[in-house]
C-alpha cells in the first residue's frame, strides 16, 4: 500500500506503472480537488524525463470515497469507458492504468490513473446577455453539438462498449432497456419504498417511445461544467458515470446549458429547434420533441437512483458528509423532478 | 434537564463551525476541506429543522395515506387489496408509543402499500392513481421545510 498524500510514495508507484513510458519521474505535488462529489479526484503534478527531454505533466487519480461511490457504477467501469474511448475520435483524457494490486493501491483503495487535459470547465460568456457574446455562445453550442454527433456516430461495437454495457435488442427497445436497467439497479439496493418512483416508472412504461433511429454510445450528463474547453473547442469530454448504449435523446435530456435561447429584436438566432437541426445535419440522427421529453422524465429516476444509493451506503455505516447530502437534499430534489414530470407538483412549488 | 434543547446545541455547533473553524481552514487542497465545512453546516440546519417538524409532519402524512388506502383498497385486484389492507391493520403497529421512529416505520409500511396500489392500477387517470399523486404532492410539501427551506447557503 502507498499513501496518496506522500509524494515520494506516489513517485514510486508512477515509476513502477509507467515503466518504459518514462525514463524517470519526480512528483512535485499531489492535491485533491473539490470538483465533483461522486468520487475523489486527485491531481498529481510531475516532472517526467524521456530521453533528453524533461516535461511537466499532470495526471488524474480517481477513486471511490472512503465509504464507496455516490453513483452505483463501479470505478472499474469508469476506467473501462476511458480505456475504450482512446481508440475513438471522441476527445477524452487517456486512461493509463487501473490499480488493483494491493501493494500499490493508495490507502488500500482501488484507483485508476488518466492523463490530465488542460483547459477550462466553465465558459463565463454563456451566462452573458450581451449581444456581443451571441456569436461566441452559438459557436460554443455548435462545438458541443459537433462533439455529441461525433460520439453518437462512433462505432461502439468496434470500440468494445457492447462488452461492458447493456445492448438494447433493437433501436425500438432503447427506452424500455433504460427502464429495465434502472429498475434492476434500484432493486439491488433500494431499501425504502418510494411511491414517487413507482408513479414515474408506471407512466414511463406506458409512454415509452419505440421510434429511436439508432443505438448510440451516449455520455449521460454532458454540457457546461462536464467538458474541458481550450481555444474554443472541447479538448476532453469528461464525466462518463451515466454512460449507456441507447437513444441519443438520452444525452439531449441531460445536456447542461449548452443550448442558449437567443432572440434579438424579435428574431430567433439560436435555441433548441436550431440546435437539433444543426445536430441532425451533422449526425443524420433526428431527435424528436416527444423523445426528448420522455428522456427528461427519466432524469428524475436516474437522480433518485444515485441519491438513494447514497442513502443505502449511509444505512450500511458510511460516514461521508457528501453521501449524506446526496441522500438528503439531492434525493428530495429528485422527487421534485419526478413530481414535475409526472403530475404531483406541490402547491408551494407551483407558486414559487 | 430540558435546556439546552437539541436545537440550541446544534445551533452552537453550526456557529462554531462557521465562525471559528471554517475561516481557519487553510488546507492546500483546492478548497476541498472548506467545501466540506459548508456541506456540514447546511446539513446541520436541515437536521435542526427536521428535529422540530418531522414528528407532526409524519403523523399528518400517515393519517392522509391511511385514509387514501382505506378508500381505494376495495377497488384493487384481490392480491393487491390484501397487501394494502394488511398495511392498515392496527396490529401491524408493534409499538404503542408516538415516537418518530414508530411513525417512520408506519410511513414505510403505508408507502409500500401505495406502491402496490400504483402498480396494480395501470390507468394513469384512475381516481386512485390521481389521489396517490395528490398525496405525493402533500408529502413533498410537508418535507420541504427541512429539505429546501432550511438551507441558506452553498452546500459545496
Amino acid at each position: 500500500m502507498i499513501r496518496l498524500e506522500d509524494r515520494a510514495e506516489v513517485g514510486l508507484w508512477f515509476r513502477e506503472r509507467l515503466g518504459t513510458e518514462a525514463d524517470d519521474l519526480t512528483v512535485e505535488q499531489v492535491a485533491r480537488i473539490s470538483q465533483g462529489v461522486s468520487r475523489e479526484t486527485w491531481i498529481v503534478d510531475a516532472k517526467v524525463v524521456r530521453g533528453d527531454a524533461t516535461t511537466e505533466e499532470s495526471f488524474v487519480v480517481r477513486r471511490d470515497l472512503p465509504d464507496g461511490s455516490v453513483i452505483p457504477m463501479p470505478l472499474r467501469e469508469e476506467f473501462e469507458v476511458y480505456h475504450r474511448l482512446a481508440a475513438s475520435p471522441v476527445p477524452t483524457a487517456r486512461a493509463l492504468w487501473f490499480e488493483d494490486d494491493p501493494r500499490w493501491q493508495p490507502d488500500e483503495r482501488p484507483a485508476y490513473v488518466r492523463t490530465k487535459v488542460d483547459g477550462d470547465w466553465r465558459l463565463d460568456f454563456l451566462s452573458s446577455d450581451d449581444p456581443a457574446d451571441d456569436e461566441r455562445k452559438i459557436a460554443a453550442s455548435k462545438e458541443h453539438l459537433e462533439k455529441l454527433a461525433l460520439l453518437h456516430t462512433s462505432d461502439w461495437r468496434a470500440l468494445g462498449f457492447g462488452e461492458i454495457g447493456t445492448v438494447p435488442d433493437s433501436p425500438a427497445a432503447c427506452a424500455t432497456a433504460l427502464l429495465d436497467d434502472l429498475r434492476d439497479r434500484l432493486s439491488a439496493f433500494q431499501f425504502e419504498p418510494s411511491p414517487a418512483v413507482a408513479e414515474g416508472f408506471a407512466q414511463l412504461r406506458a409512454t415509452a417511445p419505440a421510434d429511436a433511429p439508432v443505438i448510440a454510445l451516449c455520455k449521460g450528463t454532458n454540457g457546461h461544467g462536464e467538458e474541458v474547453w481550450a481555444g474554443g473547442q472541447i479538448v476532453a469530454m469528461s464525466d462518463w458515470e451515466l454512460w449507456r448504449l441507447g437513444d441519443p435523446a438520452y444525452d439531449f435530456a441531460q445536456l447542461q446549458e449548452m443550448v442558449p435561447e437567443i432572440v434579438r429584436d424579435g428574431r430567433r438566432l439560436w435555441g433548441w429547434p436550431e440546435a437539433l437541426e444543426f445536430y441532425r445535419e451533422r449526425s443524420g440522427i433526428e431527435i424528436t420533441p416527444e423523445r426528448l421529453s420522455w428522456y427528461r422524465g427519466c432524469y428524475g429516476l436516474i437522480q433518485f437512483s444515485y441519491a438513494h444509493h447514497s442513502a443505502h451506503r449511509l444505512a450500511h455505516g458510511a460516514g461521508s458528509i457528501r453521501l449524506a447530502w446526496n441522500a438528503s437534499e439531492v434525493q428530495y430534489r429528485s422527487q421534485l423532478k419526478l413530481a414535475s414530470a409526472f403530475g404531483f407538483v406541490p402547491r408551494e412549488e407551483i407558486r414559487t | 434537564m430540558i435546556e439546552p434543547t437539541a436545537e440550541d446545541v446544534i445551533g452552537a455547533v453550526i456557529s462554531t463551525l462557521e465562525r471559528d473553524i471554517a475561516p481557519n481552514v487553510t488546507a492546500d487542497d483546492d478548497g476541498y476541506t472548506a467545501s466540506l465545512c459548508r456541506t456540514v453546516g447546511q446539513l446541520l440546519r436541515s437536521v435542526r429543522s427536521r428535529l422540530r417538524l418531522e414528528e407532526a409532519a409524519l403523523a399528518e402524512d400517515n393519517a392522509e395515506l391511511r385514509a387514501l388506502l382505506g378508500e381505494w383498497a376495495p377497488a384493487l385486484p384481490s392480491g393487491a387489496r390484501q397487501q394494502v389492507e394488511q398495511s392498515l391493520d392496527p396490529a401491524a403497529d408493534r409499538s404503542a408509543d408516538r415516537t418518530v421512529t414508530r411513525l417512520q416505520e408506519e410511513a414505510k409500511r403505508l408507502r409500500q402499500a401505495l406502491v402496490v396500489l400504483i402498480e396494480a392500477i395501470p390507468e394513469r387517470e384512475h381516481p386512485a392513481r390521481a389521489a396517490g399523486r395528490a398525496y405525493l404532492a402533500n408529502q413533498l410539501l410537508r418535507e420541504r421545510p427541512w429539505q429546501v427551506d432550511a438551507f441558506d447557503g452553498p452546500r459545496r
